[in-house]
């Protein structure tokens, strides 16, 4: 009984995910006709490093877009650290005593520290400065890509394969290590958040903020915990940025800020605020990154990657007009026939 | 009791929008000119102004759009992809008027789509305008097959290179623009009725307005113009560029705030954003002048926009 009210709350809470979830099991299927190795370990360990970055990237995004705010910021930020670990790792390493576990575990807290401080600068500026979050993360994402240049004016980055190893790799030659990270920030960093006082906040403040301020929420408390939970997604998906190309690249094209509120608002949260969760948000970040390696399967051309993603955005986010409009014309139609009946 | 009145008034005309703008631009052009003589030549300010036409140009889709309360995410293929199609069209039918119809033909094409998202099947505008963008950079490189084909005709070229009484082409066509659109903006009932949709569709769905025509009507008039501002910076680059309008994204819409006008719609206007616009180039070339390398400028650029958004662009504090 109990259990039964427990599913109906989680149902209820993850409502908007399931349309994410129905395209990722489509996704999934043709992926285990396409790749040969898919029911090996190889499988699970190739599609978590796929999309392991855009899981953590989206849900720093998606704690933004539940406090009614966007980041625009998220891919410089990214980048940034990309660079600032591929940079460090090898002086951070000399400097601990020439030991790379300990170099890598500095690095990455460094890196980690960054992110939040970033995302502490974004916070601050949005709550402090009374700024729209859209403008404040325009303006930081040229500030963070410019110091991605100026860390590393040119591509490259020294990181032990290693590193690199560690975090591409299966634990007990099985699980692979990406899906036990994406694992660790849901139960160590999602699940904590959303329980606490502020991440409590964020849906109240998304979902109308004059009414959480009457009742006395700490919105800029709430606020500045989002950004900096934020800037530590970015950092994390930085780190692994960096185990996965074993370098730092300023100039490289990257997609994250807009697959990340793609993905995000693919998973059902609302730009509006105050409705998105992990749960959405991973899938549909899943969704969009395994797209390209089923297009890569299918030998279609690179050049549809782009169209197949916005497609699925848009398909996605029609669903909810289509039900509507279907509801209105049954209810016309029954509207009608009741009239006919009472003549 | 006169001087009172006189001294709010200072102080009103400081605060308002249109002479703080003023002052900004002319205390960043003295600034340059006091730091590199030359650019108080004429026709260094003529340069300024030619990059600001096509950036002006773009913004005036921006800011209908962000006046609506929304905000367009896919200004850089929607610009890059007119101009490939004006590029491409005009090099297999040998006729620039053919190229420059399809070019216009395809902006429609571009803001029937965008605003019928927006409007019809109600996603959220910088989402729709997010998957556009992407579609539209799918569509850029499967109708070039990854080769850019085609460049400027001797006309546009004429028009971003050749001046008329030491004014260039360009510049005038985005000054004629600019005063159809706050034409536009201020003396039409489509211009109210987008200042309405902006402040609040409901009411305007309530008030008998057709809040999906105005949207899509802003959508469409947004993207013809990108599509024109495509083809004017063909004429400027000479050939076109899969990445040539990447820049133009970010700064379309730090020039529309800057300008004053609200990021949630509703408030604002043309005119001020030519000034923001104006501004924006103003801080490029002066961080020019002070010979920084691309990283500095990138962190320079950012900081005087929070800046400037923080001297004015702040909203109101939270009370009960």
């Amino acid at each position: 009984m109990k259990n039964n009210k427990l599913v109906k709350l989680f149902l209820r809470r993850y409502a908007e995910g399931v349309v994410a979830y129905c395209v990722l099991a489509v996704v999934l299927v043709l992926f285990a006709f396409n790749q040969a190795d898919f029911f090996t370990v190889y499988g699970p360990q190739s599609i978590f490093n796929q999309v392991i970055t855009l899981c953590v990237a989206s849900l720093g995004q998606t704690v933004i877009i539940l406090t009614s705010g966007i980041d625009l910021s998220v891919g410089s930020l990214i980048i940034f650290t990309n660079c600032v670990a591929a940079t460090i790792y090898m002086p951070v390493t000399n400097m601990v005593g020439g030991n790379i576990v300990a170099g890598g575990i500095a690095t990455v807290v460094i890196v980690l520290i960054i992110g939040v401080l970033a995302g502490l600068f974004n916070g601050c500026m949005v709550v402090y400065g009374r700024l729209q979050p859209i403008v404040v993360t325009l303006a930081t994402g040229s500030i963070f890509s410019g110091l991605a240049r100026y860390v590393r004016p040119t591509p490259g980055g020294e990181v032990p394969s290693a590193f690199a190893r560690f975090f591409t790799g299966r634990v007990g030659g099985v699980i692979p290590m990406s899906a036990i990270i994406l694992a660790l920030v849901i139960v160590c960093i999602w699940v904590p958040y959303r329980r606490s006082r502020s991440g409590q906040a964020l849906y109240a403040i998304g979902g109308n903020e004059k009414a959480a301020f009457l009742n006395g929420i700490k919105i800029e408390k709430a606020k500045l915990t989002a950004y900096c939970v934020a800037g530590l997604c970015a950092a994390i998906c930085g780190v692994l940025l960096t185990a996965q190309t074993r370098s730092g690249d300023p100039t490289a094209a990257n997609n994250f800020t807009n697959n990340s509120i793609a993905a995000a608002v693919l998973g059902g949260a609302s730009l509006a605020g105050g409705k998105g969760s992990y749960f959405g948000s991973i899938a549909g970040a899943m969704t969009l990154s395994l797209i390209v390696g089923l297009l890569i399967f299918w030998k279609i051309s690179s050049y549809y990657q782009n169209l197949v993603q916005g497609i699925i955005l848009i398909l996605a986010l029609s669903v909810g007009f289509f039900t509507a409009y279907a509801k209105q014309k049954r209810e016309k139609a029954k509207a009608i026939a009741e009239e006919k009946e009472a003549a | 009791m006169e001087a009172t009145e006189k001294k709010l008034d200072l102080k009103q005309l400081l605060t308002s929008n249109g002479p703080r703008i003023v002052l900004m631009i002319l205390a960043l052009y003295l600034v340059s000119g006091i730091l590199e003589p030359n650019y108080l030549a004429p026709s260094h300010i003529m340069s300024v102004l030619v990059l600001c036409s096509f950036l002006g140009i773009i913004c005036i889709g921006q800011t209908l759009i962000i006046l609506t309360g929304g905000a367009d995410l896919s200004v850089a293929y929607s610009v890059t992809f007119a101009a490939c199609i004006f590029a491409q069209t005009t090099k297999t039918t040998g006729n620039g008027m053919i190229g420059f119809a399809a070019t216009i033909a395809v902006g429609i094409l571009m803001g029937l789509f965008k605003g019928i998202g927006v409007a019809v099947l109600r996603i959220t505008p910088m989402v729709m305008t997010l998957a556009t963008n992407a579609i539209l950079m799918s569509c850029t490189f499967l109708y070039t097959q990854g080769v850019l084909k085609g460049e400027s005709t001797a006309l546009v070229t004429a028009l971003a290179k050749d001046s008329f009484l030491g004014i260039r082409y360009c510049v005038l066509v985005w000054a004629a623009l600019g005063i159809l659109t706050i034409f536009l903006l201020r003396k039409t009932a489509f211009g109210r009725k987008i200042f309405a949709v902006g402040c609040s569709s409901r009411v305007t769905d309530l008030s008998a307005i057709n809040t999906k025509a105005v949207l899509i009507g802003v959508y469409v008039i947004a993207s013809v113009m990108m599509a024109i501002a495509g083809i004017l910076l063909i004429g400027h680059l000479g050939y076109p560029n899969y990445t040539m309008a990447d820049d133009y994204q970010l700064i379309s819409i730090a020039a529309v705030v800057i300008g004053g006008t609200s990021i949630l719609g509703g408030h604002g206007g043309y005119l001020g954003t030519m000034g923001g616009v104006v501004i924006i180039y103003l801080i490029q070339s002066l961080l020019i002048i002070l010979n920084m390398a691309e990283a500095g400028r990138e962190i320079v650029n950012g900081a005087i926009i929070l800046i400037i958004l923080l001297a004015y662009g702040r909203g109101k504090k939270q009370s009960a």
